[in-house]
C-alpha cells in the first residue's frame, strides 16, 4: 500500500469517527436546545472536534512516518494523479455544500444551521477526497 | 468496473529476465515500488517519460515493453 493511500485511509477514518460523533451530538441534543445555548454549545463542539482531528492526524501521521519511514517521502506521478483526482471530487462536493449554505443564508435560516451546513460540506468533501483516493489506488487509474 | 487502461505490458517478464526487483526498477525510473506493481497489474499506465525510462532499463524498444491493442 502506498504511503499516500495509508494517509488517506487514516484521515478518512479520523474524520468519520470524530465528525460522526460531532454531528450526532450537534444534530441531536444541541439542535434541540434554545438559540443562545445552542450557538455556544455548537461552537464549543466545533472547536473541540477541530482540535481532536488535528491532534489525531498529527499523531497518526508521525507514527505512520516512523513505521513506514522508507515510503514516507516517496511521492511519484501516480500519487500526484490520484491526489489530483481526489481533490477534484472533494472540490465538487465542497462547492455543492457552499451553495447549500448560500441558499440557507438567502432564505434567512438560523446561523446555527448555516454553520452546520458549511461544516458538513467541508467534512463530506474531505471524506470523499479520501475515499476517491483509496478507490483509485485499489481499482487503478 | 472495467480495466482503467488498455495499455498492456511485459514489465514483469522483462524484470524477471533481468533479475530486477520492483523496488529496484522503481528507483531506476523514478517511481515507487507500488507504482511498478500497479503498472504490472495493469492498474496504471505510466507517463511517456517513465515508459521510455523503463524501456531503457531493459535496453529494448518502447513497444517491446508496452503494447496497445488495434482499434
Amino acid at each position: 500500500m502506498a504511503f499516500p493511500e495509508k494517509s488517506a485511509l487514516t484521515m478518512t477514518g479520523i474524520l468519520l469517527v470524530v465528525f460522526g460523533f460531532y454531528f450526532a451530538v450537534v444534530l441531536g441534543p444541541v439542535a434541540d436546545a434554545p438559540p443562545p445555548g445552542r450557538q455556544v454549545a455548537g461552537t464549543a463542539l466545533m472547536v473541540v472536534a477541530s482540535v481532536v482531528v488535528t491532534i489525531l492526524a498529527a499523531v497518526t501521521h508521525i507514527v505512520l512516518g516512523i513505521v513506514f519511514h522508507r515510503q514516507a517521502n516517496a511521492y511519484d506521478e501516480r500519487d500526484r494523479l490520484i491526489g489530483l483526482r481526489g481533490t477534484r471530487v472533494g472540490a465538487y462536493i465542497l462547492a455543492a455544500g457552499v451553495c447549500a449554505g448560500i441558499w440557507l443564508a438567502v432564505i434567512r435560516a438560523d446561523g446555527f444551521w448555516i454553520a452546520q451546513a458549511l461544516i458538513a460540506a467541508l467534512v463530506v468533501a474531505q471524506i470523499a477526497d479520501g475515499v476517491t483516493k483509496v478507490v483509485l489506488y485499489r481499482r487503478g487509474v | 468496473m472495467g480495466r482503467p487502461t488498455l495499455v498492456t505490458n511485459r514489465v514483469t517478464e522483462l524484470r524477471t529476465v533481468h533479475g530486477i526487483s520492483q523496488g529496484e526498477l522503481g528507483d531506476r525510473v523514478g517511481v515507487t515500488r507500488q507504482t511498478v506493481n500497479a503498472i504490472e497489474a495493469g492498474k496504471y499506465s505510466p507517463s511517456l517519460e517513465v515508459a521510455f525510462r523503463i524501456a531503457r532499463v531493459f535496453a529494448v524498444p518502447l513497444e517491446a515493453v508496452f503494447q496497445y491493442p488495434d482499434a
